[in-house]
């Protein structure tokens, strides 16, 4: 395969890039922005060579132990669970969470070939032990593996945890029930807490 | 061009396809399992709805292999935990593994979206998965004769005890050179009648399935069992 090829079926792994979207990136890089294709080209290679997991919250870093676990500051009673290193940046981005992660990198899917082992749950175990929170809080997606996986993890450091709290999910900010859909307000009623 | 509308459809499965799109595997009253598209569905109320063990009705169109998705209505989702989620994920693992594709399995259809709903209101899981395996061997045409002796022809004696064997069928037992396995026939009889009322006929429902399927599952194990809840999975007699 000639190298413009290579590049528009490489450009192909992307999100959402197919056949022409690949193409109109290769000429773009190409002809108007071969400085810019470099960088790119580096930061790829670099990306690639030396991003690995952390070895206690395995979220993506260059470093043994990401920025965020070697923080001190932060408070060590709080471990939250989420699926994806896109889920601690949201997180962070939105403030108010100034505890320790752990990242899942998915959820338990047994047609995926997904179980406790590949989520590397017992990783989780040594950390909780290490780290003994006052509280863990399951941030899984609120989808039903999301749900199966946070109800699974509860389960599993249940004994040596004295809080393990689920995110609250179900009525969006501004929405009305009459718009809402019957999955969510189930879970919304499930999921209600005391006022008083 | 296929067109189908409002199709009694069971969610298998989901994973995300592209940039916003959801490939949902399902199985159908009519059309059997079937793989469709739906677009923008990441992030949006009628993608929230595609949710594995999701009963609804789905409306789709197109040719070849992938149909894409259009209009879902009367969604019934199920949010299943422990060992509820653990049984309903054997019903589907089990219905992608045996289940080809496009080939109408209506009883199955019916029982694995029962099993579901059973599971849903909190009964016990080995009395709704045993008549669920049960259907799903008879409809794959590996239906097992609990009421007649395989090789005599003879009916099944409560009294007696029989071996199996998963190609053949039940084979009255007598104590010498008797097989590892052996199964009382007041079991069978229940079986047969679909009366899983004893705790008893339950597990040796559940010990016959299992090696009924698993000439057809293969090596792979299953993963299901997994997902049972790390402190019950010990020492529990139990499928998955
Ligand atoms: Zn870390």
């Amino acid at each position: 395969m000639n190298p413009i090829a290579q590049l528009i079926t490489a450009l192909q792994i992307l999100p959402g890039v197919g056949a022409k979207g690949a193409q109109r990136m290769t000429l773009q890089l190409l002809q108007r922005n071969r400085d810019g294709a470099r960088r790119l080209a580096l930061a790829l290679s670099e990306a690639v060579d030396n991003i690995g997991e952390c070895a206690f919250c395995r979220t993506l870093t260059d470093q043994a132990e990401c920025e965020l676990c070697l923080d001190d500051r932060r408070d060590p009673n709080l471990l939250c669970i989420v699926e994806s290193p896109a889920d601690i940046w949201a997180i962070e981005q939105a403030g108010g969470y100034r505890g320790y992660y752990f990242v899942l990198h998915g959820h338990l899917s047994p047609i995926d070939g997904v179980g406790p082992e590949q989520l590397k749950l017992d990783l989780l175990q040594q950390r909780v032990a290490v780290l003994q929170p006052q509280e863990v809080i399951l941030a899984t997606n609120a989808t039903v593996e999301g749900e199966t996986t946070a109800h699974y993890i509860g389960n599993l450091i249940g004994d040596r945890v004295t809080n393990v709290t689920r995110i609250a999910h179900g009525v969006p900010l501004g929405g009305e029930l009459e718009f809402i859909d019957g999955g969510t307000i189930v879970h919304a009623l499930q999921g209600r807490r005391n006022l008083n | 061009m296929t067109r189908v509308t409002d199709e009694p459809t069971l969610v298998l499965h989901t994973r995300p396809y592209e940039d916003n799109a959801l490939m949902v595997d399902m199985l159908t009253l009519n059309e059997g399992r079937i793989s469709a598209v739906r677009k923008d569905a990441r992030g949006s109320k009628q993608g929230n709805n595609l949710q594995v063990f999701s009963l609804l009705k789905a409306s789709w169109f197109g040719r070849g292999e992938v149909m894409t998705l259009t209009r879902l209505n009367d969604v019934r989702a199920h949010w299943l935990n422990g060992e509820a989620a653990a049984a309903a994920y054997y019903i589907v693992e089990l219905v992608v593994r045996l289940v080809r594709e496009r080939e109408p399995v209506p009883l199955i259809f019916a029982s694995a979206c029962e099993s579901i709903a059973l599971l849903g209101d909190g009964q016990p899981t080995s009395s709704v998965l045993r008549p669920f395996e049960h259907t799903l061997l008879t409809e794959l045409g590996f239906g097992i004769d609990f009421s007649q002796d395989a090789v005599s022809g003879a009916r099944i004696q409560k009294d007696q005890w029989y071996g199996f064997e998963p190609s053949i069928g039940f084979e009255l037992s007598l104590e010498e050179g008797a097989p590892l396995e052996r199964y009382a026939g007041a079991h069978l009889l229940a079986i047969a009648n679909a009366d899983y009322g004893s705790g008893r006929t339950r597990a040796v429902a559940q010990r016959i399935f299992q090696r009924a399927l698993e000439p057809h599952l293969g090596y792979a194990p299953l993963r299901s069992r997994e997902l049972l809840p790390p402190r019950a999975s010990q020492g529990k007699e139990m499928q998955p």
